[in-house]
């Protein structure tokens, strides 16, 4: 019995809807849902939830207010932690500054990793569970889930080894100059650690995650060519999504272009096999629609491709409002913020993406006439 | 880098006896900064949690109004 509703209208509690598209049967539900799969919180959330940074990252109450942030304020449709994607370095070994006393992205001490074998790798895949901050958020999954579970979904995200490793655990000119010129050693990062992040993304299911969004930031035609990631990235990754799809829904995030006229690596992430893939701004969403029209079909849910800063928090409204009408002709079933949400977004900002997403959500585009 | 986030509490003395304070809260900098006042009383209590409430100063400000006399013998004449 649906008991949870946004608007009066709703026949749908936002659960119910996201796991219907995810399962590939958008065609039954009452309208779009007004979702980011990617971050839930803003600075008036931290400042409202007494949930500030660094805090919330090793906090798991102060974590779950904060990823229920945008939820509470503004009726956005998913709750979601945890905030940063150092997390998985940070469990094998890799030290980490949390700016007490500011509100920053946690970031790496230094890069000195040369070989995988550099890093505190546990024997069993399953150690991961116990390592750094997974426990943490293991534990605010589960408060999220008793107090949200079957109304609104519970969502939770991982790094994937490739952006990880580029970006937090060897450096990036290092990393790139192994896939050029030592494949091998590329090769043994991803086979090495893809079980251990892959345990990570089971860990928060397990805990009670609906949803796990894959932050594979680093696949867009900026970082890496189709080619290139057809071979260092698609086998670990497609691998990686099989495993984590038996114990919950698992959607696909890149950042970055990954559409050009001549080439496009949108085919690749869809091969992956995901429940979805979402895209940001630079990635047009008509040939997103298109490609995952071609693989899948029609039913393949897609999302994003709202600018986090140009529209969500510079706005103004109106602005937000058109930008959401012109995503959704484009084909996208769930329009969301293309990045990470601007920690420095209106509360009213994101009330009025809630609002235009089921003002223009409903009835879904596919019950028009 | 990064937002400034300085806090600093206050005791009040409260009426009753019990425990009460503010904690000043100042996110960010310049004319953009937030400032907010968390009001936290019985942190002191036995079984039962401390009640809280945040205003930001805007809010607070707008509270103020109902302290005047002109608005209390108006709205509450005796």
């Amino acid at each position: 019995m649906m008991t949870y509703k946004t608007v009066p209208q709703d026949k749908m509690t936002p659960y119910e809807r996201i796991m219907a598209v995810l399962a590939g049967k958008k065609e039954t539900i009452d309208r779009l849902p007004a979702f980011s799969c990617i971050t839930t919180y803003t600075i008036h959330g931290m400042e409202i939830f007494d949930a500030y940074w660094p805090e919330a990252h090793k906090n798991p109450e102060k974590m779950a207010k904060l990823g229920a942030a945008l939820h509470e304020l503004t009726g956005l449709e998913n709750v979601e932690v945890p905030f940063e994607l150092t997390l998985e370095a940070e469990a094998l070994g890799i030290e980490l500054e949390f700016f007490e006393g500011k509100i920053k992205w946690p970031s790496v001490r230094g890069y000195w990793v040369k070989k995988v074998e550099d890093l505190k790798i546990p024997e069993r895949p399953e150690e991961m569970r116990e390592r750094g901050r997974v426990p943490v958020v293991c534990e605010a999954i589960k408060i999220l889930k008793k107090r949200y579970g079957e109304k609104v979904p519970v969502l939770a995200n991982i790094d994937f080894p490739y952006q990880a490793i580029g970006g937090y655990i060897v450096d990036t000119s290092t990393w790139y100059k192994y896939m050029r010129s030592e494949p091998e050693q590329a090769h043994r990062f991803m086979s090495v650690l893809t079980p251990l992040f892959t345990e990570v993304a089971i860990a928060y299911l397990e805990a009670g995650a609906d949803v796990v969004t894959y932050r594979e930031e680093a696949s867009s035609l900026a970082n890496i060519h189709p080619k290139t990631f057809r071979e260092f990235v698609m086998p670990y990754l497609k691998d990686s999504i099989a495993h984590a799809k038996k114990y919950g829904r698992v959607i696909l995030h890149c950042c970055g272009e990954l559409w050009s006229p001549s080439v496009e690596n949108v085919s690749g992430l869809i091969e992956c096999d995901p429940d979805a893939i979402t895209v940001e701004e630079a990635t047009p969403m008509i040939r997103v629609r298109e490609i995952a029209n071609k693989l899948k079909g029609p039913w393949y849910p897609v999302g994003g491709n709202l600018s986090a800063f140009e529209v969500l928090f510079k706005g103004p409204i109106e602005k937000i409002r058109d930008r959401i009408k012109k995503v959704i002709e484009d084909g996208v079933d769930m329009p969301m913020a293309g990045c990470d949400i601007w920690m420095e977004t209106p509360s009213e900002h994101m009330k009025a993406f809630v609002d235009a997403v089921i003002e223009f959500g409903t009835p879904p585009p596919w019950q028009r006439g | 880098m990064g937002y400034p986030l300085q806090m600093k509490e206050y005791k009040i003395q409260s009426k009753i006896g019990d425990s009460l304070k503010v904690r000043i809260e100042k996110v960010g900098v310049g004319e953009r900064a937030d400032i907010l006042y968390r009001i936290i009383r019985g942190e002191d209590r036995r079984n039962i949690d401390p009640d809280k409430v945040v205003l930001y100063k805007e809010e607070l400000e707008k509270l103020i109004e109902f302290l005047k006399e002109d608005f209390l013998k108006k709205e509450f004449p005796e």
